[in-house]
């Protein structure tokens, strides 16, 4: 019988725990263009494309209308 | 190593300095997203509608919430604007701060009307994303309908949306993914 204990299960696991590639997310880095938020910028963008986004709402719904999803019919 | 992650997670999440912080960008987000909201209004864009401020805040709070414990977590300083877009559209869908005004009564309300909220976090996604459509094509209204769709009908996972949101910018920048 297995012995549950973190000791007995540090020994079990321990070839798993020494492979960075499987639990340490620690070299995780984000891409270089990340960058703060420009508030300003990211709301002149947002009215920017009322009109033609808001515009085509009716042939955005006229498509789900088709019951159609990746080409296929549901 | 878990015990110094979880310092750090808490320090970021509970440290009062840093919350005030947070809630400064919530603030700056909330403003935002309301003018944008009027502005459709006062276009005639979205009729019959009204914007719940206690909700958006809850969206926006949530959503500043679950990137701080990714950047927490990784640690890293700045979040790409694909995870800013897609886990804006989850709290935007989940909470739906958009809301329809007298839709008890109305027999005849129409799809146009029970999409919005996922229809307007789209578009919120698509301002995150450095998407300005004077400057770039829009994406057809045949994939807005499946994205549509997906928000929608299906569950949504932050991370594997910020995914779709890295190509779909690729796409309409014509970048190679």
């Amino acid at each position: 019988m297995n012995e549950y204990t973190v000791e007995a299960a540090k020994i079990r696991y321990a070839k798993l725990f020494s492979n960075k590639a499987v639990l340490d997310v620690s070299g995780w880095v984000e891409p270089n263009n990340a960058i703060p938020t420009d508030e300003n910028a990211f709301v002149k963008r947002a009215m920017n494309n009322i009109d033609v986004f808001f515009g085509m709402y009716d042939k955005v719904i006229a498509e789900m209308n088709k019951e159609e999803f990746l080409g296929e019919k549901y | 190593m878990i015990g110094e992650r979880m310092e750090v997670i808490q320090k970021c999440i509970k440290n009062p300095e840093y919350r005030e912080e947070i809630k400064g960008r919530i603030a700056v987000r909330m403003a935002g997203v309301e003018d944008v909201f009027v502005e459709i209004q006062t276009r005639g864009l979205i009729p019959n509608a009204t914007l719940n401020k206690a909700l958006l805040y809850t969206a926006i709070d949530s959503y500043y919430k679950d990137i701080e414990r990714i950047k927490c977590f990784h640690p890293i300083p700045f979040t790409d604007k694909h995870k800013k877009a897609a886990f804006s559209i989850k709290w935007l869908i989940k909470l739906k701060p958009i809301q329809l005004e007298n839709m008890c009564d109305d027999d005849n309300i129409s799809k146009k009307e029970i999409l919005i909220n996922e229809y307007f976090a789209i578009f919120i996604a698509m301002a995150l994303l450095d998407l300005d459509f004077t400057l770039y094509e829009m994406p057809s209204s045949k994939y807005i309908a499946n994205l549509l769709y997906t928000l929608y009908y299906r569950e949504v996972n932050g991370m594997v949306l910020s995914s779709v949101m890295y190509l779909l910018e690729c796409g309409l920048k014509k970048n190679i993914p």
